[in-house]
């Protein structure tokens, strides 16, 4: 019985690293998208958007989405592209909420729900699992 | 004393009133953050907030409005909510509402519309607001009503009352910079206020007052420029402020009392702080003009600590009868994982001519071989206690702790001495409170969500 375990633990822990160091190459993992009509960003730029501090890009009013509170995703978006943790993420956001700055950016819960939110809407930015990025996809930044 | 029993009674109520919604409106926000919802294409985004605070102090007088030795919830106690709605790529609009302390009534809470204004945002760098706002006047202005934002159990009073209440209704711009480090920004508005000035009447006089407190308002035109720095850790901010004051319904202010010398007694008289008393008359004015510079700084030092201290200085040109002030404070705090504990020093105190007046009118008694004298003496306390006049400082030690980025506890020891003065004391009937000092200890738990 030991034998198979064994063996099972090893390759979780290979493929775990393996995750890791693919994870690490590639921003978390993490691709941000956005509608068609939107080119390329600069990680300042994005920080900035999600931050509420720029709402638009060469004239165009972008609508930034996040994945839900507490998911993996938006954790490792927070911290490869804007070197947040959730806490501070959330405290930002209460000060500017309360400051009159606006409430952060909208919360959705799938990386389906995000691709669709994107597609169809102008100015539409969001961010997903790099695995879950498909064909035609406007890829804003990885 | 049948009315001061029934006034504490319904105030007993107050409290467990407050009380009840502030661990109501918790126990409800425990399961959900912030409800984000459209409605025909307009994005809303509701949020609440609130303080649920006791303060209690080892004085038996009132101070800062409620605190006492019999305890209080009522001085910290607050909670509100706002909505945000983004009307269009450019356009939103922000409400927020809150039930807190009257600013006109000791002994009741009152619901009030601390925001309530249009936003129009047509770049990244430009934004306008339209409606009711609240002043810049300081490093926590927006956000002094959310303790969740900052890690004080209190923000410090004697910095944080230059006037009752900073909400205007007016128009605002903010112009933004961007820069490499941070962000720098000018923002200006202009706007209407309508403030209550407390007082407190320390001594019964028959016919006359009693004691207790005494509001006055006045409606203020304001306005400022304020310039701020923000970097990843470092606020900081440069304010001028300007505004002129009336009386409501026509009534002038004092400006000063003169000094009326009486004949048959030399050297001796009587500062004429009313206009029944005889002498040459009070010197009234219709309206003050007042400025007041600010200035505040957050800057981390790195290791978690972080030092915040701000100063303020008002003028009020042409009369001693105002609430000219210096104040500030200054503050180190270090963070330690979810502990913020902190020290403080913060100070108040009036212009020379203002705590001289005060004093001079508060001490001068005439024998009692003038006729009326006793009503003579009794009048001239009652001039002092209309006077806004401080002389005072206090060290704070405290600490916040984060159980999440949405609901933190707080505690602090605060030691204020009162120096020749304070309208931030509630004296007692006869009494002076000069040279004491008073402890407070303060406890509060403040979420949002």
């Amino acid at each position: 019985m030991s034998a198979p375990v064994f063996k099972t633990g090893l390759r979780t822990l290979l493929l775990a690293l393996a995750c890791t160091a693919s994870e690490l190459d590639a921003a978390g993992g993490v691709v941000v998208i956005g509608h068609a009509s939107l080119t390329r960003l600069d990680v300042a730029t994005l920080e900035r958007i999600y931050t509420g501090r720029v709402i638009e890009v060469d004239g165009i009013p972008v609508k930034p989405v996040n994945a839900n509170s507490g998911s993996a995703v938006r954790n490792r978006f927070l911290q490869f592209y804007l070197n947040e943790d959730e806490d501070k993420y959330t405290a930002y956001w209460t000060v500017r909420r309360y400051i009159g700055k606006g409430a952060s950016p909208r919360e959705l819960t799938s990386s389906a729900d995000v691709i669709n939110f994107v597609k169809a809407t102008p100015g539409a930015i969001g961010y997903i699992d790099e695995a879950d990025v498909q064909p035609g996809i406007n890829v804003l930044l990885k | 004393m049948k009315s001061r029993r029934i006034v504490a009674g319904s105030f007993r109520k107050t409290r467990w009133a407050a009380l009840l919604l502030a661990v109501l409106m918790n126990l409800v926000a425990l399961p959900v953050a912030a409800v984000d919802f459209s409605v025909a294409a307009v994005d809303f985004s509701v949020s609440a907030f609130g303080t649920l605070g006791y303060a209690r102090s080892d004085q038996p007088y009132t101070y800062q409005r409620f605190i006492d030795k019999s305890g209080t919830f009522v001085r910290d106690s607050l909670a509100g909510l706002q909505v945000d709605a983004r009307l269009a790529d450019q356009f939103g609009a922000t409400v927020q509402a809150k039930v807190a302390p009257d600013t006109a009534n000791d002994n009741r809470y009152e619901g009030t519309v601390s925001w309530a204004f249009l936003s129009y945002r047509p770049t990244n760098d430009w934004l306008f607001r339209a409606g009711k706002q609240r002043i810049p006047f300081y490093l926590y202005s927006e956000t002094l009503d959310v303790g969740v934002t900052y890690d004080f159990a209190r923000l410090p009073t004697e910095m944080y009352s230059i006037i009752p209440s900073n909400d205007i209704t007016g128009l605002s711009f903010s112009k933004n910079w961007g820069m490499e480090s941070g962000d720098l920004s000018l923002d200006g508005y202009w706007g209407k206020s309508k403030l209550d000035f407390r007082f407190w009447l320390r001594d019964n006089i028959p016919q006359v007052q009693s004691p207790g407190p005494v509001f006055v308002g006045e409606d203020v035109k304001v306005g400022g420029l304020v310039l701020s720095y923000k970097g990843n850790e470092d606020t900081y901010h440069l304010g001028v402020h300007r505004g002129i004051g009336r009386l409501r319904d026509g009534v002038r202010a004092p400006t000063t009392f003169p000094f009326v010398a009486l004949p048959q007694a030399p050297g001796i008289g009587y500062y004429q702080v009313d206009a029944s008393l005889p002498g040459p008359g009070v010197p009234t004015t219709a309206s003050f003009i007042g400025t007041a510079i600010t200035l505040g700084a957050e800057v981390g030092l790195g290791s978690g600590f972080r030092v915040v201290s701000e100063l303020a200085r008002s003028f009020v040109p042409d009369t001693d009868a105002s609430s000219a002030s210096t104040r500030g404070y200054a503050s180190l705090l270090k963070r330690i994982d979810k502990w913020t504990p902190y020290v403080i020093f913060a100070f108040l105190r009036s212009p020379s001519g203002i705590r001289n007046l005060y004093n001079n009118v508060n001490n001068n008694k005439v024998p009692d071989f003038i006729p009326g004298a006793a009503m003579i003496n009794a009048s001239q306390r009652a001039g002092a206690d209309r006077l806004i006049a401080y002389d005072q400082n206090s060290w704070a030690l405290g600490t916040s702790y984060s159980i999440s980025a949405k609901s933190k506890i707080k505690a602090e020891y605060l030691r204020a001495h009162i120096g020749q003065m304070s309208s931030l004391v509630d004296a007692p009937p006869g009494s002076n409170i000069r040279n004491q000092d008073i402890n407070v200890f303060s406890l509060s738990y403040n979420f949002v969500f």
